[in-house]
């Protein structure tokens, strides 16, 4: 089954306020089986426009992924982030078709 | 080292023009190693704005991703995109550092497990039990459970059913017998 993804991009406006909603994060995504692919790395954007921080988290399906953002702790944890980040977040499900 | 990712976020005003350049990428995508993880597929925008077809294509490296874009085979087949769609196109190292531990099952997952089945004769009760007592560590680290209830009847005649169910389809049946051969349990 193809995985899920969230595929996050953040404009931080204040980095000590973001902070604790960062920390907060970790023990949710485990509750649902989410780890990070990408986690605010380097990166250049050669066409359009992007934010400042990029962030992909991979959960074991869609169904997991779009549990994790509707789950009572997440939606705690948003309410810390609001005030301090903007956000675009997009939740994808995963490809398992032929490859390259 | 860490992956280096494409995180495409495209709108498609015109998909017949857009798959000639679909069509044109595979030679790229094969000489840097490009693998799909997301390819368009069901979406949902929780948050903000996000354009209508999104993509991740795993690199090796942050280097071949940044290469592969700027390469002639892929700068060959973009401008078959450009009249087509409109795109924010960012090219992101990964991360591998410390992940959330894996120690609960994930509520939703619906994919197939990998299983042990032991069929065991305990000759030495109380022997077996210090065997016993060191197991969950090992399975704790490749996300094993216990099921015992299929053993009764096998208990009754002397043995013991002892199935080991993955955590996550990430880990599948090769994570199970990577526990196996991880040495802990040789003495199975």
């Amino acid at each position: 089954m193809a995985k899920g993804y969230w595929i996050a991009r953040v404009d931080v406006k204040n980095d000590e306020g973001y902070k604790p909603y960062a920390a907060a994060n970790p023990a949710i995504f485990k509750k649902f089986g989410g780890r990070f692919v990408v986690r605010a790395g380097q990166f250049e954007a050669p066409e359009g426009k992007a934010r400042s921080r990029n962030i992909v988290i991979e959960f074991p399906d869609y169904a997991a992924a779009l549990a994790c953002y509707r789950s009572p702790e997440y939606q705690e944890n948003i309410k810390r982030r609001l005030p301090h980040a903007e956000a675009d977040i997009l939740i994808v499900e995963g490809y398992d078709g032929p490859q390259p | 080292m860490a992956k280096g990712y494409w995180l495409p976020q495209i709108d498609v005003s015109n998909m017949d023009g857009y798959k000639a350049y679909m069509a044109a990428t595979p030679p790229a995508y094969e000489k840097y190693k490009g693998v799909a993880l997301v390819r368009g597929g069901r979406s949902e925008v929780v948050e903000g704005s996000a354009r209508s077809r999104c993509v991740i294509r795993e690199f090796p490296d942050y280097a071949t991703a940044l290469a592969c874009y700027r390469s002639d085979e892929y700068q060959r087949a973009r401008p078959l995109r450009l009249p087509h769609s409109q795109c924010n196109f960012v090219i992101v190292e990964g991360y591998d550092g410390v992940q959330p531990p894996r120690t609960e099952l994930p509520p939703t997952a619906t994919a197939k497990k990998g299983y042990w089945i032991g069929h065991i004769d305990v000759t030495e009760p109380e022997g077996y039990k210090a065997y016993m007592a060191v197991d969950m560590a090992p399975f704790g680290k490749f996300g094993g459970r216990f099921h015992r209830g299929a053993g009764i009847s096998e208990l009754r005649c002397g043995a013991r059913l002892l199935s080991l169910e993955r955590l996550s389809r990430g880990q599948k049946v090769a994570r199970g017998q990577g526990q196996f051969r991880s040495g802990h349990r040789r003495g199975l």
